[in-house]
């Protein structure tokens, strides 16, 4: 039994290794089999309300992006009493490892993940292909949220460099500054055909993008079929071939923030880039007075 | 409409109305007194204040109180309905009354269907391979069948199943202590003997879930068809209605009594099992009363030296097995406790206890029965709950075999019951 043990976890560590694009990563197979594991918290980011409560991965937390993950009113990153509170509450330890998905390919997941590493708990990983991918395996599901002994959970440092402010797109906007922009949006929102996709209320009264920065939607790096990442080489050449290729550090944004979360993810937890998410993204650049804008398409807004 | 309690009967009723397992023993004179169920209220009014408690401590939580007041519920369910596997049984073969039988294929597809209900929910497609949380459901291969056929024949010798023993605490029973005694021995027994089980059999034996092979609809309808085959065969042994019982319109005070003064029908506790049974696992963990007699055993076979250091694959299952070393109160002793805690407030608020006075043949038997159920539920990962109840109702195949050999098991030793009385 001993070695069946042994070699069955030769087996998961090696399929682990295998099949993820990279150790911030885990598969729903290694998933499932720890998910009793005491040292894992898995938690539940999804954007559409009521996907958890309809079912979720057994013994999953539920972690809500629009009230656990910022800080209402304000438009900031939840303050740090309240991301000790949310820890607190998950039953977090500093040892222990947080394993996040959601729906939509992990997109909230993903800001998830960005927001543990400015709080410093860097034991956070992604599911790779979040809800999408457990669901298309006919995965468990449970409709009970788990009992959690709660934690006194204390931050310890604060990484605000893998955040950027508008000034400091702004100073690469202008020149001052060395950075690869990544424009994760449509083609048409960066093109500034619209000023944001149909049905999408937040805006911006600008179209067009930050000059300087190139555009690769989130999506070039996934797998369509399950929402898995690429591979680490197919990924190196995907951002390469629009010259990002960790030669500089990047600044990643989209419209309010959350998708650019994933490519920031990608490229600093995948392909190890010095990578800074712009969580003000277009809704604060695209309005904001004074800053330059790239706008190929010339659309002019006219208050509709 | 409504079974008369046993201590209601006149004395003229001709034995064969009378269930034989109730009619063996001699009666002490009863403990008769309002006084008693003064007691039951303020007991009932303690053990929901401590569900709630158990709610809001820090060790605890809500799981815990969930499985406290199952507990309790469950427990005053079966002492109220005399919700009794060997009862059961017995009534059948002895005294050819069906009904009790037919209470327990009620409490198998209301059980079996909403449990389908809630799998629905959590398992998309049955046929991926995937198991359902929580749900017990166990390896399939000769040993569940020994296990079973042992746990019959402990049920037989010591009078009833490990279940019905801890709501008969309650009832006074003196036989009981001994039995669940005697299980305690043979847990210790069992886990002696689970490695080389383990490393010969269960580590290669499949995990059989009943829908994986067709999905919902086929497993509900098998499950539907043969326990409606087997009703039908039951039908022809439920006893003729009693012509002096006449229906009369409820008052206050006759639903007062027909819920705590008369037994129920055992239709009710059927019911009321198996939704029980679909509430635990919905909202705690599954039915079971072994894991933490087991635990207590281990505990006490790691002292003595007995026990080899480690349990090789118990975690690879489900059912009542041991989780954790906590020191503190396990659920499962939560629940166990709440048990017995619940058939004590159903006894006591009949306003009379009446402990039987067991002949002398019983009480060894009841310490050799109690060693072969705690024996028989430690190698099937469970008992008539875990395995057999929680198990089929999760169609668990492994719940199925124990049943059939478990039956078997109580005919073959129900001669030694027969001594035991004489």
């Amino acid at each position: 039994m001993k070695i069946k043990t042994l070699l069955s976890s030769v087996a998961v560590i090696a399929a682990f290794a295998q099949v993820t694009a990279s150790d911030a990563v885990v598969t729903t197979d290694w998933l499932a089999n720890n998910l009793e594991s005491r040292n894992i918290r898995v938690a539940e980011v999804s954007i559409v309300d009521g996907l958890y409560e309809e079912g979720h991965i057994p013994g999953a937390a539920n972690i809500s992006w629009h009230t656990d993950l910022v800080d209402n009113p304000n438009r900031d990153i939840v303050t740090k009493e309240n991301f000790e509170k949310l820890m607190s509450r998950l039953g977090v330890t500093p040892d222990t490892t947080v394993v996040l998905y959601g729906d939509h390919d992990n997109w909230f997941a993903a800001w998830g993940v960005w927001i543990f590493k400015v709080y410093g708990h860097d034991n956070v990983k992604l599911l790779d292909g979040g809800r999408r991918k457990w669901l298309a395996e006919d995965r468990p599901l449970d409709t009970i949220a788990p009992d959690i002994r709660p934690t006194e959970y204390k931050v310890t440092q604060v990484n605000l460099e893998t955040r950027a402010r508008l000034t400091d797109v702004v100073a690469v906007a202008e020149g001052r500054e060395e950075a690869h922009l990544v424009d994760i949006r449509s083609p048409d929102e960066f093109q500034g055909r619209v000023f944001a996709p149909a049905g999408i209320q937040e805006l911006s009264i600008r179209a067009g993008h930050v000059p300087g920065a190139v555009n690769v939607p989130w999506v070039a790096a996934v797998n369509p079929a399950d929402g898995t990442f690429r591979s680490k080489e197919e990924l190196q050449k995907i951002y390469a071939d629009k010259g990002v290729d960790g030669s500089k550090p990047a600044i990643v944004y989209c419209r309010i923030g959350e998708r650019s979360a994933h490519t920031w993810f990608v490229l600093s937890q995948i392909l190890g880039y010095e990578v800074k998410q712009y969580d003000g993204s277009w809704t604060e650049y695209g309005n904001a007075v004074g800053v330059p804008i790239n706008n190929p398409a010339g659309t002019v807004w006219t208050g509709k | 409409m409504s079974d008369a309690s046993p201590t209601e009967l006149p004395a003229e009723v001709p034995a064969g109305e009378l269930p034989k397992s109730e009619r063996t023993q001699a009666r002490e004179p009863e403990l008769n007194t309002p006084l008693l169920r003064v007691f039951a209220l303020g007991l009932a009014v303690v053990a929901v204040y401590m569900t709630f408690r158990l709610h809001g401590h820090e060790n605890y939580g809500r799981t815990a109180s969930w499985v406290f007041l199952l507990g309790l519920a469950f427990g005053w369910v079966m002492q109220r309905a005399r919700f009794c596997f060997f009862c059961m049984l017995r009534d059948l073969f002895e005294g050819k009354d069906s009904r009790a039988a037919l209470a327990m294929i009620l409490a198998l597809i209301v059980g079996v269907t909403a449990h389908t209900i809630l799998f629905t929910a959590w398992i998309r497609n049955p046929l991926a391979g995937h198991l359902p949380p929580r749900a017990f459901i166990g390896p399939v291969s000769w040993v569940v069948a020994l296990g079973g056929f042992a746990f019959g024949a402990g049920m037989s010798m010591s009078g009833s199943c490990i279940s019905a023993h801890l709501y008969r605490l309650g009832e006074g029973s003196l036989l009981a202590p001994i039995s669940i005694f005697g299980a305690f021995l043979g847990a210790i027994l069992g886990l002696k003997f689970w490695n080389p089980l383990y490393l010969r059999v269960l580590q290669d034996a499949t995990i059989t879930w009943l829908p994986s092979w067709k999905g919902y609809t086929v497993a509900w309808a098998i499950v539907a068809v043969v326990l409606g085959l087997i009703a039908w065969l039951l039908l022809r042994w439920v006893p003729d209605p009693d012509p002096a019982q006449t229906r009369q319109r409820p008052t206050a005070r006759s639903v007062l009594h027909a819920v705590f003064s008369q037994r129920w029908p055992a239709w009710v506790g059927g019911l009321m099992v198996g939704l029980l049974s679909t509430a635990a696992l919905f909202r705690g963990q599954p039915l079971g009363v072994t894991a933490e007699l087991n635990r207590l055993a281990r505990v006490a076979g790691n002292a003595l030296n007995f026990l080899p250091e480690r349990l090789e694959g118990v975690d690879t299952f489900r059912g009542c097995r041991i989780v954790g070393d906590d020191p503190a109160l396990s659920m499962n002793a939560l629940f166990v406790i709440a048990i017995v805690v619940g058939g004590l407030i159903g006894v006591a608020g009949t306003g009379v206890i009446s402990p039987s006075q067991p002949k002398l043949n019983a009480y060894p038997l009841a310490l050799l029965g109690g060693i072969l159920l705690g024996w028989g539920a430690y190698i099937a990962l469970g008992c008539t709950i875990g395995t057999l109840l929680s198990g089929t109702h999760a169609g668990a195949a492994s719940g199925w075999i124990f049943a059939l050999t478990m039956i078997i098991g109580v005919r073959a030793a129900l001669p030694l019951r027969w001594w035991a009385e004489r």
